[in-house]
C-alpha cells in the first residue's frame, strides 16, 4: 500500500548511514543520498528534491534542525528527527510545522516503518490543508471583487443586483473569460472614469 | 688691676704706720722685759697682720715705716732700726702668706682647724725670724748684750706671738663686720656678759678676791669667756679676750692679782702665757661653736628644704593617689562593662592564662559545656576537649602565646569540645589575645557547630548527588549513541545471515541484552535527572487507571485483577501528571511482578494530611509473598531489587518524585499477605 519514497538521510555516524541504507530499501524505499553533515544535506536537497528527510540533530557543522529549516523555507518537505537528546530546548526548536516525527535513539528497523508512514500521511494532510486554505483564500478574494463590480454596474446602469450579476455572467461567457476577470475589468474601468481620479 | 689714687695709698700707709707706731710705743713703755726693745706683748704684730690680710701687701710700706720710726725713737740707730723694721715686715708677710695659704685667710678665725693652723703657722712659726733679725741688729749695733741674746729673742717672740694671737683676730673680725639691724636683746646680752667679764677680770687681776693672789684664781675668768665664746662666737669673743687681757696686764703690772706677786719679768711672761692659753682655748671654742652654728644653720636649711620637698612629695602623692583612685574606679567600671559584654555575647567565651588555666567564663560557656563556673575557674582548659587532643593542644597553646594574634583556632582542622557529660560536639573557636597586668591572656569564643555541620553535611551530600546526577545524565545520553550503533550493526548483521538459525538466536539474545541495558540507562537517567514538576489539577484515580492500562498494554501479564476501595480517588490534586503516572506505574509494575497467578492488587483510597496539609493517601497491596523485614528497610534504596529483571530504581524514582511533591511514600503496615506501599500526596492549593 505504501508507495516508494525517495528518502534522504543525514547522520554523522557512518554506522547509522549504513543502517539507513540497508533498512530503508527493505521497507520499500530508496535512499537517494546519505550525508554526514548539515551543509551537505542542504546542498544535496536542492538538486535531489527527496520525498522525505531523516536527519540526526547533532552533527559537526550544522545541526539537523537548522539545516531542515533552511531547506523547508521555500518548499516544505516532511522531516523526521532522530536524536539521542530530548531536552526541552531541542523539543521547543522542533516545533516547526514540517517536522513530522521525533525518534529517540536507539531506534530499530521496526521503529522506522510506522514513523515514516505516519510522517507521510500527516504531511499529506498538512499539504492538503494548506492547499485547501489557499483555495479558500482565493475564492474569498474573487468573491469580494465580483461583489464590488456588481455594485458599480448597479449604480451606473441603475439595475438591481440579480440583473447586474446576470450581465457579468453573460459578458464572461461571451468573451470566454472567467467571471472574476470580467469583474476586475469593470473595477479598472470604473477607477479610470471616477471623478477626481487624475492626480 | 685698678690703680688706687696715690693719696689714698699714702693715707693708708700713714694710718697703718701711725697705728703701728702708737701701739708699739705704748707696748715698749710698759711691757718691756730684759731689753728696752723687747715687749712681752706686741699688739703691733696683730695690727700689721690685719693690715696686710685685709688691705694687701701695699700696706707693708706702712708697717715698715711704723716699725722704723718706732725703733729710731726708742733705742738704736738707723741701721738697727732698718734691720728691725725689715724683720717685722717680713714677719707680717710670712704670717699672712701662711694664713692665706693654709688656714683660709680671714675665714681661719671661724673654723676650728683654720684657727689652729693660724696659731701654729702664723703666730708661732712666722714670728721666729723677726726676733732673731731684730736682736741680731741690736746686738750688732751694740745696743744689746750678746750673752742675753736668746732670752731677749724669746721674749720678743712671745710678745709677737701673743700680740698676733690676740689682736689680729680682733681687728680682722671687727673690721670686716657687716652691719646689721641692731637686735636689742642680743646687744643687751652682750653688754651684760662684757660687763661681767670686765668686773670679774678686775676682781681677779686687781686682787679683790679673798686669797685671790693664788695662781688658780686666774682661771675664774675662764667660764665666763667660754660662755661668751659659746654664746656670741668669734667676733665678740675676741672683744672679751682683749678686754680680759688688758685688765690682766694692767692688774699684773700694778703687782696685783695672781701674777702680781712675782718679779716684773716673770709676771709679764706668765700673764702672756695665761693670755695665750686662754685665747687659744676660747677662740678654738668660739670657732667650733661658730662652725656648729653654721652646721646647725645648714642642717636647718637642709631640714627646711627637706621639709619642703616632703611637702611637695606629699602633695604629689596625694594627687597621684587621687588619679589612682579615679583609675581604679574607671577600671572597675570598665570591668563591669566588660563582664556584662561577656555575659551578653552570643558565644561561649573563656579567658585563659599562659598556664592554660581558665580565669573567666561566661554563662554561655557554662551552658555549652555543662560545667558550673566554679568548676571551670582555675582548671586547665584542656578539661573541655576530648582526651586525644589534650597533649597537642598544650603545645599549640604555648606556641600561640609566642605569636598572639586574633585568628580562628586550628584553621582547617575539625575541633571538638567535650561536655561534662562526656559528650563530644563539633566547635568553632576564634582566639584573640588580651594584654593585661597579669600578662597576656587569650580569649576564646566558642561556637557549637553541630547544627550547622548537619546542614552542611546535607548540603554537601545534595551537591554530590547533583554532581553525580549530572554526570549520569550526560553518560546516559552519550550511551544512547553507542547503543544505537550497536543495535544498528546487529540489525544489519541479521540481514547477512538469514539462513543461520543458531546465529539468529544468538543475535536475539544479544538484542535482549541491549534492550535491558537501554532500560537500565533510561531508569538511571530518570533517577538522576533533576525533577522539574509541571503541577496541574488532576485526579489521582485517573492517573492510576492510565498507568494500569499502559502496563497491561505492554503485555507482560493479563491475569491479575485490580480492585479499588475507599474514597478520595476523585479528589483533585495539584500534581505533575506524567511523573505521578511514573510513580504509580513503577509501584504497579512491582506489584504485578510479585502477584501470583490470577492474583489481585488492592488500591485503597483515603484522605489524610501531610505536615497538617490535606492530602490523599493511596495504598497498593499485592497478594504476593510480601517483604521480609530487611527488605522493608531497603526497598527505596537505589539498585535494590527483589526481581530477577529489575533495575532496582523503580521505587527509588517513585520516592524522589513523591518527595518532590512534598508527599511521603512508605512500606505499609498491612504486611500479612503481600507487600503494601503507601503514598501520601498533598492536595496543594486548589
Amino acid at each position: 500500500m505504501t508507495r516508494e519514497l525517495r528518502i534522504m538521510v543525514a547522520d554523522d555516524e557512518g554506522d547509522m548511514r549504513e543502517f539507513y541504507q540497508s533498512m530503508l530499501p527493505l521497507l520499500g524505499h530508496k535512499v537517494v543520498a546519505a550525508v554526514p553533515s548539515g551543509e551537505e544535506l542542504v546542498q544535496r536537497c536542492k538538486t535531489l528534491r527527496p520525498d522525505l528527510i531523516i536527519t540526526d540533530i547533532r552533527m559537526k557543522d550544522m545541526d539537523g534542525i537548522e539545516a531542515v529549516a533552511r531547506i523547508c523555507k521555500d518548499e516544505p518537505m516532511p522531516v523526521i528527527l532522530v536524536s539521542a537528546f530530548q531536552d526541552n530546548q531541542l523539543l521547543e526548536r522542533a516545533q516547526a510545522e514540517y517536522i513530522m516525527g521525533y525518534l529517540i535513539k536507539p531506534i530499530e528497523q521496526s521503529d522506522l516503518a510506522p514513523a515514516i508512514t505516519i510522517a507521510m500521511s500527516r504531511f499529506e494532510q498538512f499539504h492538503m490543508l494548506r492547499k485547501e486554505a489557499a483555495d479558500l483564500r482565493q475564492a474569498l478574494q474573487d468573491r469580494k471583487m465580483i461583489e464590488r463590480a456588481k455594485g458599480i454596474i448597479m449604480k451606473v446602469a441603475g439595475i438591481d443586483e440579480q440583473e447586474a450579476f446576470r450581465r457579468l455572467q453573460r459578458m464572461a461567457s461571451d468573451r470566454n473569460r472567467r467571471l472574476v476577470e470580467v469583474a476586475e475589468m469593470v473595477l479598472v474601468a470604473e477607477e479610470m472614469v471616477r471623478p477626481g481620479a487624475e492626480r | 688691676m685698678r690703680r688706687l689714687p696715690l693719696v689714698y695709698v699714702a693715707l693708708e700707709t700713714l694710718v697703718v704706720a701711725g697705728a703701728y707706731f702708737v701701739s708699739g710705743l705704748l707696748a715698749l713703755a710698759y711691757l718691756t722685759v730684759h731689753h728696752k726693745s723687747a715687749a712681752a706683748f706686741w699688739p703691733a704684730a696683730g695690727i700689721a697682720f690685719a693690715a696686710l690680710l685685709l688691705r694687701g701687701s701695699r700696706c707693708a710700706g706702712g708697717v715698715f715705716l711704723g716699725a722704723f720710726f718706732l725703733n729710731l725713737c726708742t733705742e738704736g740707730n738707723v741701721a738697727t732700726s732698718l734691720g728691725i723694721a725689715c724683720g717685722n715686715t717680713l714677719e707680717a708677710f710670712l704670717a699672712v702668706l701662711l694664713c692665706v695659704k693654709f688656714a683660709g685667710g680671714a675665714r681661719a678665725f671661724i673654723h676650728p682647724r683654720g684657727y689652729f693652723v693660724f696659731v701654729l703657722l702664723s703666730c708661732l712659726l712666722s714670728t721666729v725670724p723677726s726676733p732673731i733679725i731684730g736682736v741680731t741688729s741690736l746686738a750688732l749695733g751694740g745696743y744689746a748684750p750678746w750673752d742675753n741674746f736668746w732670752n731677749i729673742c724669746l721674749i720678743w717672740w712671745l710678745g709677737d706671738s701673743v700680740g698676733m694671737m690676740v689682736i689680729a683676730p680682733f681687728l680682722v673680725l671687727w673690721l670686716t663686720i657687716r652691719w646689721q639691724p641692731v637686735r636689742w636683746s642680743a646687744l643687751l646680752r652682750f653688754a651684760t656678759v662684757t660687763t661681767s667679764v670686765g668686773v670679774l677680770s678686775w676682781l681677779v687681776f686687781f686682787g679683790k678676791l679673798p686669797g685671790g693672789a693664788n695662781l688658780p684664781a686666774a682661771f675664774l675668768v675662764l667660764p665666763l669667756l667660754v660662755l661668751g665664746a659659746y654664746r656670741f662666737r668669734a667676733r665678740r669673743a675676741t672683744a672679751l679676750i682683749v678686754l680680759m687681757a688688758f685688765i690682766a696686764m694692767t692688774g699684773s703690772l700694778n703687782a696685783l692679782g695672781p701674777f702680781g706677786s712675782m718679779s716684773h719679768d716673770v709676771t709679764l711672761t706668765l700673764v702672756q702665757l695665761f693670755v695665750a692659753c686662754t685665747t687659744v682655748t676660747v677662740m678654738e671654742l668660739a670657732a667650733t661653736a661658730a662652725e656648729r652654728h653654721r652646721a646647725e644653720g645648714e642642717l636647718r636649711q637642709i631640714h627646711n628644704e627637706l621639709e619642703e620637698r616632703v611637702q611637695e612629695r606629699a602633695l604629689e602623692l596625694s594627687r597621684a593617689n587621687e588619679a589612682l583612685r579615679k583609675e581604679i574606679t574607671d577600671r572597675r567600671n570598665a570591668e563591669l562593662r566588660f563582664r556584662s559584654f561577656l555575659e551578653s555575647a552570643p558565644d561561649a567565651i573563656l579567658i585563659v592564662n599562659q598556664q592554660g588555666k581558665v580565669v573567666l567564663a561566661n554563662v554561655q560557656a557554662e551552658k555549652l559545656f555543662g560545667f558550673l563556673r566554679s568548676e571551670l575557674l582555675g582548671r586547665p582548659v584542656e578539661l573541655l576537649m576530648p582526651e586525644r587532643f589534650r597533649a597537642i593542644h598544650e603545645e599549640h597553646r604555648g606556641r600561640y602565646f609566642t605569636h598572639p594574634a586574633t585568628r580562628p583556632m586550628g584553621t582547617g582542622m575539625a575541633l571538638w569540645g567535650l561536655r561534662k557529660s562526656g559528650q563530644e560536639f563539633p566547635v568553632e573557636i576564634s582566639l584573640s589575645p588580651l594584654i593585661t597586668e597579669q600578662g597576656t591572656l587569650v580569649s576564646a569564643a566558642i561556637r557549637d557547630t553541630t547544627a550547622r555541620r548537619e546542614v552542611e553535611e546535607k548540603l554537601r551530600q545534595a551537591e554530590r548527588l547533583a554532581a553525580i546526577g549530572e554526570m549520569i545524565t550526560g553518560m546516559a545520553h552519550e550511551s544512547r549513541n553507542a547503543l544505537q550503533r550497536s543495535k544498528a550493526c546487529l540489525e544489519m548483521l541479521r540481514l547477512e545471515v538469514p539462513d543461520r538459525p543458531r546465529a539468529l538466536d544468538l543475535m536475539g539474545r544479544m538484542k535482549k541484552a541491549q534492550d535491558h541495558l537501554q532500560h537500565l540507562y533510561e531508569e538511571v537517567r530518570q533517577y538522576a535527572a533533576p525533577i522539574v514538576l509541571d503541577r496541574q489539577p488532576c485526579r489521582l484515580g485517573e492517573i492510576v487507571h492510565e498507568a494500569w492500562k499502559c502496563l497491561l498494554e505492554s503485555g507482560t501479564r493479563d491475569d491479575v485483577h485490580l480492585c479499588e476501595s475507599g474514597s478520595g480517588a476523585n479528589l483533585v490534586c495539584q500534581a505533575d501528571r506524567v511523573s505521578v503516572g511514573q510513580v504509580f506505574r513503577n509501584i504497579l509494575e512491582n506489584a504485578l511482578a510479585a502477584s501470583p497467578e490470577h492474583g489481585e492488587i488492592d488500591v485503597c483510597w483515603s484522605e489524610t494530611s501531610v505536615d497538617s496539609w490535606p492530602a490523599v493517601r493511596v495504598a497498593f497491596h499485592d497478594s504476593g509473598p510480601g517483604l521480609k523485614p530487611e527488605q522493608r528497610e531497603r526497598v527505596f534504596e537505589p539498585f535494590f531489587t527483589t526481581k530477577a529483571q529489575g533495575t532496582g530504581l523503580g521505587l527509588a524514582i517513585a520516592k524522589r518524585i513523591v518527595e518532590a511533591h512534598g508527599g511521603r511514600i512508605a512500606v505499609g503496615s498491612n504486611n500479612m499477605h503481600g507487600a503494601e506501599i503507601v503514598v501520601d500526596l498533598p492536595r496543594g492549593t486548589s
